[in-house]
């Protein structure tokens, strides 16, 4: 309904909008921003150098130590009832998470996001196809199948992370396809293609670099709820294979310490994986919506 | 015989907080209104008419404005007063018929609804009575099947049929003062008459004063008692309708009058747009807001603020130089002087003060031709 | 609306198609035996044909699928290996379970995320619109499987304010019992939920509420309080609608979360421990149980869709 005249105090918002959007000195990440950012960074250095680091094995417990200790010198954040020392335990298992999180994630890209950028570039009957598909898949509830195919075809890394992937792909191929759709009839879109360029270099050239914020910022949402499923499905006893640790693993091995059935409790190893997971995700959230604010990523109604 | 007088606005001045400061939407506006009779405010988008209206009302935003100066509604003081005690004269004593019938109208609710709510919040009726009286309603405002558009939504009906069902809901209590803003713009030409000749009538039988606020002189020429046009957030000029139409003297109203269209034309008539924006109510220029637009600019106007003067019984204008009897486009006499013309661009009348007109705009905007506002059919 | 209605009817069948083959084929076409599963390793091959021509798994695929389908209509899903229980007596004993917790669970994160929306969204960016913005958006990072252990820790193990796991007492046998060892649960079940329905329903209203059917609300001379519950709510609540199908996955990989925690013998207890048993045909009709419930569950949502905003089935 835009035949009507735009009322005076629209007009005058608008304006002001228009005029704070133009002034880039606005726009600050803030400090928020860098301290996640950094906190993701440092995570991700720890879990990749971690056999660099002097810690204790995480998968075998020093019987020398105590059994279920707190915080001490020598532990830093306490041992668990196999002796094994949680600090070292939480640095290997972040490798789960983030191997998960971010392997699952450029899975799904990969499956999904270049289809979508090529399907929403040319459209036509391709493009209908993988569009329907992707709603059937959406509706198809990814955890009840996740935990179906997990518990049939084993636990392995990166079986895991190639079927949380898969299910991450029709998410992610909406999402892109939504904003390609938004740049292909663009005027520059347009000049590429009447200059005779090829479809796949005016995707990576053209489109690829104005979808980027789009991808990055719900890359790392998706990156988020990966590592969430994969968590739950660790916490179900579904993921990677005792003893190697994870957040999820250690989660409940500490919660069915607090059951007390094995009479002790050890409420360390819930608190610390806890934090640890809350940190991250929280860390991923923040730098996601920050960048999704910075580069006005608008949400994309699915 | 004048009736009672119902609405007495007082230097009224409204500005916004932004977050780059403040801006004068309304500026020391004054004017009344007696029972019966109805007040035209004109001016094109942005020149405060709207904000004015809503200011009238109470309904704009308190945490955002700053509203000063005196709104008297029958006696009692109303600008910025609580919103408990406008709640108890909203719908009874003043009510409003919006802009967009479209957006205007609860989406999700049925019409009937929307039209007995205040009857029963106001009124008190029971649901039955007021069925009753909404189904009377819906036939007074010209709806046809009452009954059936009762139940209907108001996607389901066409914008003509939205806007008399806005009318429906704003007199269902009876108002003593209707403030229509803009009740005819989304609508096509037929229509409107429609609905001006449906609130005219409506208004007359119950003896309501109303305040009719539009970009289009046309639309007030035949309907309103006294004229208010609107320029910058100011009152650039007022009169009894007769005598604006008759001696106008203010070069924007004439610049409003030549850019609507008129039967005297010859079809295909190119209308006169207003060269120009207006300026920018965060900076105010010096002079005269309307100076850089203005055909007869001299360079006092540049200058100096003309306050608005009461030069006739009634007839009140904000301008140095007023238009003199030669220059004016006269209802009858002259669709000559300027614009019958079929090309429509020579503009110059008389004294043509040309520099003022396009390049040098305070503001730094060049004087692109666009239209003010535009009616999709 | 006829047509809109068609049109899911159509969508909803290609999906429970598609639901039930794909479990059927998840379950056979990977790697496993079933046969030495129930004979152990030790089993002698004459053994293994046996119970596999018992099981009909000597037949070709597409065969096993049909006679598979043509049970699930008579309402037959098998048998557990184990128990020797039927899958839909096992379903049928532990789904009440899930609903309660999920019906529960709702009801607390409705009572809590709408008033705190509403709250908000009249005064967006104030002090309670922030701080209840920042608690979600922590809350956003506290999954079922990481808040769930710390509050058994502190209310159950700690303070024993609620009862801890494996005290799960049947509805049937004692009412406040029942209610006492679902509260935890369902707090922990209602804070995901929380999250999703404060932000959507808090930027719909803000959106909304500037809306100038609104404006024209207020002119009538209604109240703030009538205007947001008669007027505001209602068409704010799409985005809520429309995000049910998320929230109703989320919702039971929770529920699995909550009741292995506390030993609630639900659907996802029954379905985690016939995963370690390799009960197949359990795990393949608890999964399609769930998996026909939530799209059915979508469908439902469709229909409420265009009961709210009327304007939906018109495209």
């Amino acid at each position: 309904m835009s035949s009507v005249v735009t009322d005076d105090l629209a007009e005058i918002k608008e304006e002001i909008a228009a005029e704070e959007a133009a002034d880039p000195t606005r726009k600050k990440l803030g400090w928020l921003f860098w301290v996640c950012t950094s906190f993701i960074v440092l995570v991700a250095l720890l879990a990749t150098f971690a056999s660099l680091l002097p810690l204790p094995n995480p998968d075998l417990g020093n019987y020398s130590s105590v059994q279920n200790g707190g915080p001490s010198w020598s532990h830093w954040l306490g041992t668990d009832d196999l002796y094994r020392d949680i600090l070292s335990r939480l640095i290997y298992g972040a490798r789960i998470s983030l191997v998960v999180g971010f392997g699952g994630a450029l899975i799904g890209l990969v499956l999904g996001g270049i289809p979508a950028m090529y399907s929403a570039y040319r459209r036509g009957r391709v493009d209908t196809v993988l569009n329907t598909t992707s709603y059937v898949f959406l509706a198809f509830p990814a955890i009840v199948a996740v935990i179906a195919i997990v518990s049939f075809w084993g636990h392995a890394l990166w079986k895991i992370t190639l079927i949380i992937g898969l299910f991450a792909a029709p998410l992610i191929y909406r999402i892109v396809r939504a904003s390609t759709l938004s740049y292909a009839s663009r005027d520059f879109v347009l000049a590429a293609k009447a200059l005779g360029a090829s479809d796949t270099r005016i995707l990576a050239r053209e489109i690829l670099p104005n979808i980027m914020p789009t991808i990055v910022s719900f890359g790392l949402i998706a990156v988020a709820t990966i590592i969430v499923l994969e968590g739950s499905l660790a916490f179900l006893g579904l993921s990677v294979e005792p003893p190697t640790p994870s957040w999820g693993n250690m989660l409940n091995e500490g919660a069915s310490l607090l059951t007390g059935a094995k009479g002790q409790t050890n409420p360390w190893l819930v608190i610390f994986p806890a934090t640890a997971m809350f940190l991250l995700l929280f860390c991923l959230n923040v730098v996601a919506d920050k960048l999704r604010a910075y580069f006005d990523v608008t949400e994309i109604k699915l | 015989m004048s009736g009672r007088r119902l609405l007495e606005v007082e230097d009224l001045n409204v500005s916004f907080a932004t977050s780059r400061g403040s801006l004068q939407a309304v500026q020391g506006v004054s004017l009344t209104l007696d029972q019966g009779k109805t007040l035209g405010i004109v001016g094109e988008s942005g020149s405060g008419k709207t904000v004015l209206s809503r200011a009238i009302m109470g309904l704009l935003p308190r945490a955002s404005t700053t509203q000063t100066g005196s709104v008297r509604y029958d006696g009692t003081e109303i600008l910025n007063a609580p919103n408990d005690q406008l709640r108890k004269l909203w719908s009874t004593h003043i009510a409003m018929i919006f802009q967009d019938p479209m957006t205007s109208l609860n989406p999700v609710q049925r019409i009937g609804n929307q039209i007995t709510e205040p009857l029963r919040i106001h009124l008190k009726l029971s649901k039955d009575e007021a069925k009753e009286t909404a189904l009377s309603l819906l036939m007074q405002v010209g709806i046809p099947s009452p009954v059936e558009r009762y139940d209907a939504y108001p996607f389901q009906l066409s914008g003509g049929m939205r806007q008399r069902v806005m009318i429906a809901i704003a007199l269902a209590c009876a108002p003593r003062l209707l403030m229509a803003d803009e009740p005819t713009t989304g609508l096509d030409v037929t229509v409107q008459a429609q609905i001006l000749d449906l609130l005219g009538k409506l208004q007359h039988d119950r003896d309501m004063a109303m305040v009719l606020v539009t970009h289009d002189l046309g639309v007030v020429a035949t309907r309103t008692d006294e004229i208010i046009v609107m320029y910058a957030g100011n009152v650039v000029e007022r009169a009894p309708t007769n005598v604006l139409f008759k001696s106008m003297a203010m070069p924007y109203t004439e610049a409003l009058l030549q850019s609507m269209p008129r039967i005297a034309d010859p079809s295909h008539t190119r209308l006169k747009a207003i060269e120009g924006r207006p300026p920018d109510l965060l900076h105010p220029p010096a002079g005269c807001p309307f100076a850089p637009r203005c055909p007869y600019v001299q360079s006092r106007c540049w200058e100096e603020k003309p306050p608005l003067v009461e030069a006739a019984p009634g007839h009140s204008y904000a301008c140095w130089y007023p238009l003199t009897a030669a220059e004016r486009p006269g209802p009858a006499s002259s669709s000559e002087p300027s614009d019958s013309s079929s090309d429509g661009s020579s503009s110059s009348d008389g004294s043509d003060g040309t520099d003022g007109s396009d390049g040098s705009a305070p503001s730094g905007r060049t004087g692109q031709s666009e239209p003010t506002e535009t009616v999709q059919a | 609306m006829a047509r809109y209605i068609a049109k899911r009817l159509v969508l909803l069948i290609i999906i429970i198609i598609f639901v039930s083959v794909a479990v059927f084929f998840l379950v056979h076409l990977l790697p496993g035996n079933p046969a030495i599963t129930i004979l152990g390793p030790n089993a002698t091959p004459a053994n293994v044909a046996a119970v596999n021509h018992q099981l009909g798994l000597n037949k070709p695929l597409i065969d096993q699928y049909f006679i598979w389908i043509s049970h699930v209509f008579q309402g037959n899903l098998g048998q557990s290996f184990t128990t020797h229980q039927s899958t839909t007596t096992i379903i049928a004993q532990s789904f009440p379970i899930d609903l309660e917790l999920i019906i529960f669970s709702q009801i607390i994160a409705f009572a809590i995320a709408f008033p705190m929306a509403m709250t908000s969204a009249r005064r967006p960016n104030k002090l309670f619109d922030q701080a209840s913005n920042g608690t979600t958006f922590a809350l956003l990072a506290l999954p079922p499987f990481v808040i769930a252990p710390v509050l058994v820790l502190l209310f159950a193990v700690h303070w024993h304010i609620f009862p801890g796991p494996a005290s799960y007492v049947p509805l049937t046998q004692d009412f406040w019992s029942n209610i006492h060892t679902m509260v935890l649960p369902s707090i922990v079940l209602a804070l995901g939920s929380i999250v999703v329905y404060f932000r959507l329903l808090r930027n719909d209203l803000i959106s909304t509420l500037q809306e100038d059917f609104i404006t024209m609300a207020r002119s009538k001379g209604l109240t703030d309080r009538r205007i947001m519950w008669r007027h505001a709510l209602r068409p704010s609540s799409i985005s809520l609608l429309a995000s049910a199908g998320v929230t109703i996955s989320s919702l039971i990989a929770g529920t699995f979360i909550v009741e292995l925690l506390l030993q609630m013998p639900g659907l996802g207890y029954q379905l985690i421990s016939s995963i370690n048993q390799d009960d197949y045909l359990v795990v393949q009709g608890i999964t399609l149980f769930v998996a026909v419930a939530i799209v059915l569950i979508n469908f439902i949502f469709d229909f409420l869709f265009t009961i709210v905003d009327p304007r939906i089935a018109r495209e």
